[in-house]
């Protein structure tokens, strides 16, 4: 739900800009959003190889929106530099999710590992907690 | 406690040339994503740690622009491959609803961010709404119902939907509970119901019992719904004391709602993070300042030989966090400052997770992960789609 901000008084030289520079430059009002979305996307959007500037505000504690600011170098539109951001947030997000994910199945397989050897040990067997790892690495290799 | 588990299979390459202290033991494998041109070590350190010094910490901003070193040739920009090579999250400890993981190579931005969302924007149910028929504890109404609401219901909220103020409630977006509690003295003169518990709230799955007063109707039971059944998380919570005679006999309602509206919805006591720290010798400190410095930091620096050849070791900072304050002062004096430094790990972070019992910690993070996710679609949603990535 983001908006190019056409006329708004704090950021009404920025939109000039952008009318002049070949969209080298944007704000865009992000509504219902905060800084739990700007911050983060603030620090993705500067490892943008074409992002030469890019910067949020809540203008204030109580407004529902936020405002974010990108300008390029001109190899792409400021517009295209957000998106793509937004494109490294979400590989990021999802490349955490899912070692969280393996990372829980690897603790639930060595409790569940534990568990068998120290009733195997009572039972006087062997085996145990190397067939769970085993699982557990195979199952990282899935994801 | 203490057991961990690596999540990633491969053990990071030793500490890479750049960024690890010369001569220090490095408490963590190096910095989890250094560039392929590396950059020079003081620039590499800055970059990778906060050094913490007595009076004030030193580069503490993790930002950085894609061409920040780009006159020496290190490009920063984002890749997604070095991306994946350097991040790792391991858990250290699970205990029933409390979680403590280690996640690095990530920004403290994208963390926060996360943080942020399990406190305030991932829902649960809570009780809402408390019809009471009647209350003769010394308890006022009002006094009561909130107690009630902050009762954390072990109940999973994704089966429910949110009840905005005009919709009716039903079966999808209301979970009834009856309190229904008399005190009485037993003929042995023992009291009955003198302490009334969370345990004490019965699950309606048919819905009201007074539909007429609370407008609730459920059009089947929930039951089907929720085969668990919902309760409190802990049966043990003190709702009210009575007196013989006095009675509480009250109806809830409970919606489903977010910590942004009232930290009752919140699905964790708190979750928060702290960077890794690393204490990092400058230089061997030899004879006596060694034994002095280890006598200092009795577990943390190991001694080892005497006399005039004796060094020390860095020994496991994570068991040693009481004394890292103390590394912080000893490194402002005069006559310790050489040899010893404590730095903190920008994108290294021991990460806890204290759910209310609702849901499981790790299915918050995840919860919160999608929610990122979930947000950057919303954006991009209203922006142009751009046929290739330009880099």
């Amino acid at each position: 739900m983001a908006r190019e901000l056409v006329a708004h008084e704090g950021a009404a030289a920025a939109v000039d800009d952008a009318h002049e520079d070949d969209g080298r430059s944007i704000v865009l009002a992000l509504q219902d959003e905060t800084h739990t979305l700007g911050n983060a996307l603030r620090d993705v959007m500067w490892s943008h190889p074409h992002v030469q500037l890019a910067s949020y505000t809540q203008e204030h504690p109580s407004s529902q929106e936020i405002l974010l600011r990108c300008q390029t170098n001109g190899a792409v539109s400021a517009e295209q530099g957000v998106v793509e951001a937004l494109h490294i947030m979400q590989q990021m997000l999802r490349h955490m999710g899912s070692t969280m994910e393996a990372a829980a199945a690897d603790w639930q397989a060595g409790q569940q590992g534990e568990q068998q050897q120290r009733q195997q040990e009572q039972d006087g067997g062997g085996r145990g907690s190397q067939a769970a790892d085993g699982e557990a690495e195979a199952m990282e290799e899935d994801s | 406690m203490g057991r961990t588990k690596k999540a990633g299979k491969k053990e990071e390459p030793a500490a890479a040339a750049a960024g690890a202290a010369a001569g220090g033991a490095a408490a963590d494998d190096g910095p989890s994503t250094s560039y392929d041109a590396s950059l020079p070590a003081t620039l590499e350190e800055q970059r990778t740690r906060i050094i913490c010094k007595p009076d004030r910490n030193l580069h503490t901003t993790s930002t950085i622009a894609a061409s920040q070193w780009a006159s020496l040739g290190v490009d920063a920009a984002f890749d997604l491959a070095r991306f994946k090579r350097g991040f790792d999250i391991s858990i250290t400890s699970y205990e029933g609803d409390d979680m403590e993981f280690e996640m690095k190579g990530v920004s403290c931005a994208v963390a926060n961010s996360l943080r942020r969302i399990m406190i305030s924007e991932t829902p649960t149910m809570a009780i809402e709404h408390v019809f009471i028929v009647n209350n003769t504890s010394v308890i006022q109404d009002e006094v009561l119902s909130h107690r009630l609401g902050l009762i954390p219901l072990k109940v999973d909220p994704r089966l429910f939907q949110y009840k905005s103020k005009e919709d009716a409630p039903s079966e999808q977006n209301t979970i009834v509970l009856k309190l229904k509690v008399e005190c009485r003295r037993l003929p042995n003169g023992a009291l009955e119901n003198d302490k009334v518990y969370s345990s004490a709230l019965q699950w309606l799955p048919e819905g009201s019992e007074m539909p007429d007063e609370t407008s609730c109707r459920f059009a089947s039971s929930q039951a089907a719904l929720v085969p668990d059944g919902v309760r409190p998380v802990h049966d043990d919570i003190l709702i009210a004391k009575l007196r013989p005679g006095q009675a509480i006999e009250l109806e809830c309602h409970c919606i489903k709602g977010v910590g942004d509206e009232h930290a009752k919805w919140s699905p964790v006591a708190t979750t928060w993070y702290r960077l890794m720290p690393e204490v990092v010798l400058l230089q061997q400190p030899r004879g006596q300042v060694a034994e002095e410095l280890a006598e200092q930091l009795p577990g943390l620096l190991h001694l080892s030989g005497s006399g005039d050849k004796a060094t020390v070791v860095v020994g496991d900072v994570r068991k040693h966090d009481k004394l890292l304050e103390k590394v912080r002062r000893l490194s402002g004096e005069e006559r310790y400052a050489p040899y010893i430094q404590l730095r903190k790990i920008k994108d290294h972070f021991i990460f806890t997770i204290e759910s209310t019992g609702a849901w499981r910690p790790h299915e918050l993070f995840n919860y919160a992960v999608q929610m990122m996710v979930s947000k950057c679609d919303k954006v991009l949603e209203g922006l142009q789609v751009f046929p290739n990535r330009s880099f």
